[in-house]
């Protein structure tokens, strides 16, 4: 047995688009041939900038999306590939936690339905009195009271609300969950503490974390592992610590310089990123980047990058990696 | 009372909303201060009163809400005893904004070209047609190519292109303060990092004053000359940017350092226990002392003053009471 809960091998999600009647049928390529390793009780962090399809990837792999190609491999089964009826049980193993938590909880049900629905499902004959004993550790669990369970969406504030989130997917004893930016949508005060329910569970819990989000100082508090995407592909992975002391991909070297740091005492000489985010609809050729890398050569806009492997799987997609 | 600045001076500034959960009470005597071409950020939660508070300045509050005593004086004249046609010379020209949706902030059926060209026919008193020039060269200023973009309509622009446009319209009137709330938040960090270049290097070049909010303590840091910041509608400590960071005074502001989280940090982070209060019925006396580790028994019945705790220093909070230098 590997190491690995996840192995996503060639994941791909195309969504066609509206064609006119002379025109042939065109795909915005979301996901494009992505493979990588999540190992257990990590926490993998894919960032990326709008339009990365960093969302999409995180649906994609739980098959909310229907991919268009490609595997992704649990336990030696190729989840995809299973009937909706075996596919129930890693419905409740494989959880996600959306970004914005005033629009993913049920505004007329009580916090302990929200909570207690899905064990009804997937805890098959289990009595009210054991699921309302399971809600109130849960809620203690995420930082929240017992009486909470009683009282409706519209009464928390953001913060609590994405605890009720959180505490709805780990109810149900799962290996992995996704979470989508579950704290961009929250003031720092409240960020700091939601972040530091999510480590402290999963390290109670032992679980596995797919943490999507364009925020890298998060990432570097949470994370293990990081995957850069750009335009639907992975440029950069590899362990947390490589990539951002080493960062090997000029757009992974952008990315963290641009991010502003509360430091006024830091001087560091700011890159500026030349022009915009293409359109995914139709990515330059060649290395997906070179428009807007400040290192590009004629290679870049012609032929597209291998993929390099240095020490502990650190993997760059570029024609000439940094360092 | 004192002129602290010599652009712009709030002083007690207190504005409400008139709400059916009952009034609340979003700016409770606000205090900054301004001097000519500085860069002020402004920083606080949600709720903190941070978009109010610029939105006041230029008398930019509408029903239910309303600015109920303060002054805020201008060069000199104070914006709210003006005449509204008196307002309304000052709006756009001399004191312009920039808003955090720059889409939304757009004529969505005007042309870009038209709309800049409008700013500066408002404010020569000519006409738009003779103006497409002067716009031109803005566009050409914030980086964007004019013959392509200024007959463009807003929706075929990207989010970085439409924030340049916004601050093209900004700067065209030549202000002496440009107010830009939450300009980039929406934008991706890459362009981030270019509009923030942007205004930055054109401020400085057009020599005008920038008042930037936002709750985001790294874009203040690498932007901002001074920082206020804001809690729940009161202003909390100002200071200039390295003085705040290395040594806040307000509990306030020390916690929501020590809550962002930031690239290479190794101490865990702290949150601040409990939630922003609401302000339709704010606490007594200090309005943090909930949340305050440092709390004492005066903070729950005696707002704390304002005062300069060191020079250029502010900070309101009764652990510096009797440390006041004036």
């Amino acid at each position: 047995m590997s190491d690995n809960l996840l192995e996503i091998k060639n994941l791909e999600k195309h969504f066609k688009l509206k064609k006119s009647v002379f025109s042939k049928a065109r795909y915005v390529r979301a996901v494009d041939d992505i493979s990588f390793d999540i190992p257990k009780n990590s926490t993998y962090a894919v960032v990326g900038e709008s339009g990365s399809g960093k969302t999409t990837l995180g649906r994609t792999l739980l098959k909310l999306i229907e991919p268009t190609g490609g595997e992704v491999m649990m336990d030696g089964v190729n989840i995809l590939q299973l009937s909706n009826r075996d596919f129930m049980d890693y419905r409740r193993k494989m959880q996600i936690v959306f970004q914005d938590p005033y629009n993913s909880l049920h505004p007329r049900k009580l916090v302990k339905t929200i909570i207690g629905e899905g064990m009804k499902i997937h805890f098959k004959g289990i009595g009210e009195e054991e699921i309302r004993e399971k809600i109130k550790s849960v809620l203690e669990r995420v930082g929240l009271r017992e009486e909470h369970m009683f009282r409706y969406p519209h009464e928390f504030s953001g913060g609590q609300r994405q605890r009720i989130a959180f505490a709805r997917t780990i109810v149900l004893n799962p290996e992995f969950i996704v979470l989508d930016e579950p704290t961009s949508a929250l003031d720092v005060s409240v960020q700091a503490m939601v972040l530091k329910m999510l480590k402290d569970t999963k390290a109670e819990e032992k679980l596995t974390y797919l943490f999507i989000t364009h925020d890298l100082s998060v990432v570097d508090y949470l994370a293990d592992y990081v995957a850069v995407l750009y335009l639907g592909q992975i440029i950069e992975k590899g362990r947390k610590s490589d990539v951002f002391n080493h960062p090997a991909h000029p757009y992974t070297e952008l990315l963290l310089n641009s991010n502003p740091i509360p430091d006024p005492f830091l001087k560091r000489e700011k890159i500026i990123a030349k022009g915009e985010i293409p359109s995914p609809i139709n990515p330059p050729k060649g290395c997906r980047f070179h428009t807007r890398c400040r290192y590009a050569k004629d290679i870049c806009s012609v032929e597209e990058p291998k993929v390099a492997i240095k020490e502990n799987g650190h993997e760059i997609k570029c024609h000439f990696p940094l360092v | 009372m004192q002129m602290r600045g010599d652009l712009l001076n709030v002083s007690d500034l207190r504005v409400v909303f008139y709400t059916y959960r009952g009034v609340i009470k979003a700016l409770n005597g606000v205090e900054l201060w301004m001097n000519k071409g500085e860069k002020l950020g402004i920083v606080g939660e949600t709720g903190c009163g941070k978009s109010v508070t610029s939105r006041a300045v230029m008398r930019l509050i509408e029903e239910p809400g309303k600015i109920l005593d303060g002054k805020v004086i201008f060069e000199n004249k104070d914006i709210i005893k003006m005449k509204e046609s008196q307002v309304q010379q000052i709006r756009g020209n001399e004191i312009s904004m920039i808003f955090q949706e720059p889409k939304s902030s757009l004529n969505p059926v005007l042309n870009v070209g038209f709309q800049i060209a409008e700013v500066l026919a408002k404010q020569n008193g000519t006409k738009i047609k003779k103006q497409m020039k002067a716009a031109a060269e803005m566009l050409e200023l914030v980086g964007l190519d004019a013959d392509r973009v200024m007959t463009m309509y807003p929706h075929e622009l990207s989010g970085g292109m439409a924030q340049r446009v916004m601050i093209a319209m900004g700067l065209a009137p030549k202000p002496k303060l440009l107010i830009a709330d939450e300009p980039t938040s929406a934008l991706d960090v890459t362009i981030q990092a270019q509009i923030l270049k942007l205004l930055h290097d054109l401020t400085d070049t057009m020599g005008n004053a920038v008042m930037i909010i936002t709750h985001d303590m790294g874009v203040v840091a690498e932007f901002c000359d001074k920082i206020l910041v804001m809690y729940a509608g009161n202003s909390a400590e100002y200071a200039s940017t390295e003085i705040l960071f290395k040594r806040p005074l307000h509990p306030y502001t020390s916690g929501l350092l020590k809550a962002v989280p930031q690239i290479g940090r190794t101490d865990e982070l702290k949150a601040i226990s409990g939630t922003v209060p609401d302000l339709v019925s704010p606490p007594e006396g200090c309005r943090f002392h909930k949340r305050c580790a440092k709390v004492m028994d005066i903070c729950k019945k005696e707002r704390p003053r304002f005062i300069e705790v060191e020079p250029e220093h502010f900070v309101a909070c009764h652990l510096y009471s009797d440390k006041g230098v004036n």
